[in-house]
């Protein structure tokens, strides 16, 4: 599939049909699971009660930042061996989209905090380790985008871009490790917080109610449809924008 | 002994840029001073409160100091040639690389540890465990400077790349950050210490190969 | 419209920016493709 779509001219025979219907589902199945996940589970009675509604925006955003981020690496790391210029393509087209998904976990979580936790920003910035790296995050994809768009010319920022993309995603886990440690001895009340906060990650072995469960699985599955889309559509911008260079460069240098 | 060469003399190099750009020894001692001379003023001169914030700003005054200086660790290289030529001697240009960030780390990261004593004193900290202090200014500094290196290398080529640097190095900084600090909290019995190390041996691991690699493409 | 009680605003505004941020950057992506290939057609004729 991915050696299929290497071809640039076949990618954009594939995305031509692909992007709409995966625009189209995306949008279904991300209503859906609002739907469901706003009017029709019941509110839950063990934590959150009606705010836990607020996970189904908030938790397939967390999860589709991290494959996003995992993308950037992935198509980075296969652009770096193979130099197929589509997985440059794919990771430039990546950067923004993830930075915007990022930014949409880290507001989200911070406004939920804020009622779930019931003690202003400075409490939830100090409360919550996976928001914090979920902010982390949004600085790695920043740094990428800003890198790249400092570097003038495209090979050498797409190389520059990639090895920054690489050495960003091996230092995840370490910085995942850090923030944990760094929460354990900076919160200071051992109360609720901690309880609200450790639970909902786990929430798949601690016995959530697999009726959520399934309304985020579809939450996920929309979302990735539509970031799938949306990179598509970058991603044929700027196929087209460096077929329109070229051949501005053959007009300027013909004439 | 080809390839020691090269490296030992960009070291010294780098040594000798570093001490004359900044005065010697002066500007950093007195950008870790300063810097902490401001905090009284920020945040008011109640003891109890500077005892707290206190290493925290020395920790940020550490990450600073490394963006400043290594704003132009590369760029030289780059403009004189000196890059071009270990290209062409086939130079191991991860060595060189790190022999320079180390150099600078030397002259504007490692005074700190030399003045943790000072700071402990001026910020009320308890002078207990100086030592635990030092050794994690040192492995946090190293580190930072580190990753502080590679962001430099892969921003070789930009003219101001100052701000640029600190972006890209902020999240690779932030594990060091926590564990030293909590290294200085817990003491060398903790398990940050063994994972401020670990994290220094990472970096120690990690960064040549990036540098390397990063150095290369700007050379060509 | 359902009812949720001192949660309401929490729960719409998250919701909320859950639709507008994809929306946005839909609309990026949309507004730079139609872009790129207006300008690569414009281009392709002058050539012609």
């Amino acid at each position: 599939m991915i050696s299929y779509l290497a071809n640039p001219s076949r990618f954009m025979g594939f995305s031509r049909r692909a992007i709409p219907i995966a625009g189209v589902l995306g949008i279904l199945m991300v209503g859906w699971s609002l739907y469901n996940g706003l009017l029709v589970v019941p509110p839950d009675e063990k934590q959150g009660g009606d705010l836990m509604r607020a996970m189904f925006t908030h938790v397939p955003s967390a999860w589709l930042c991290m494959g996003l981020y995992a993308g950037l690496a992935g198509s980075s790391f296969v652009w770096f061996i193979w130099r197929h210029e589509l997985a440059d393509v794919a990771a430039r087209a990546i950067a923004p989209i993830g930075a915007g998904y990022t930014a949409l976990c880290f507001v989200t979580g911070a406004i939920w905090g804020q009622k779930g936790w019931g003690s202003g920003w400075h409490n939830l910035i100090l409360g919550d380790s996976r928001l914090m790296s979920v902010l982390i995050l949004f600085f790695l994809f920043l740094g990428y985008m800003a890198l790249r768009a400092a570097l003038e010319t495209r090979q050498k920022a797409a190389r520059a871009a990639a090895i920054l993309a690489m050495v960003g995603f091996i230092n995840i886990p370490i910085i995942k490790v850090s923030v944990d440690m760094w929460q354990t001895t900076t919160i200071h009340q051992p109360s609720s917080v901690l309880s609200i906060g450790n639970s909902e990650p786990r929430s798949e072995d601690s016995g959530m109610n697999p009726v959520y469960l399934q309304q985020l699985l579809w939450g996920f599955g929309g979302h990735s449809l539509l970031a799938a889309a949306m990179i598509m559509l970058i991603m044929r911008s700027e196929i087209h924008d460096q077929r329109a260079n070229r051949l501005l460069a053959q007009k300027l240098g013909g004439s | 002994m080809t390839s020691s060469s090269p490296i030992l003399s960009a070291f010294k190099q780098a040594l000798s840029e570093a001490w004359a750009g900044g005065a010697g020894l002066m500007l950093p001692l007195g950008f870790f001073a300063g810097t902490t001379a401001l905090v009284p003023f920020s945040v008011g001169s109640e003891a109890e409160l500077l005892s707290r914030i206190g290493p925290g700003v020395l920790w940020l005054a550490l990450a600073l100091a490394s963006f400043v200086t290594l704003e132009r660790v590369f760029q030289a290289d780059l403009e004189d040639g000196a890059l071009d030529i270990w290209v062409q001697e086939d130079a191991s240009i991860s060595m060189i690389a790190v022999a320079k960030t180390l150099a600078h780390w030397l002259i504007s990261g490692f005074p700190l540890v030399l003045l943790a004593p000072v700071f402990a004193f001026i910020l009320q900290g308890s002078m207990q465990d100086l030592l635990t202090t030092m050794l994690a200014y040192g492995l946090g500094g190293l580190t930072f400077f580190l990753w502080g290196g590679v962001a430099a290398a892969l921003s070789a080529s930009v003219a101001r790349a100052g701000l640029l640097i600190a972006l890209i190095a902020l999240p690779f900084y932030v594990p060091a950050l926590i564990f030293g600090v909590q290294t200085v909290n817990d003491g060398l019995e903790g398990a940050s210490f063994l994972f401020l190390s670990a994290s220094a041996l990472f970096a120690l691991g990690v960064t040549p190969a990036a540098m390397g690699a990063a150095l290369r493409l700007a050379a060509d | 419209m359902p009812n949720f009680g001192s949660d309401a605003i929490y729960v719409w505004s998250i919701t909320l920016l859950g639709i507008v941020t994809p929306l946005l950057l839909g609309s990026y992506a949309l507004i730079r493709a139609n872009s790129a290939k207006k300008r690569l057609e414009r281009l392709e004729k002058d050539d012609a």
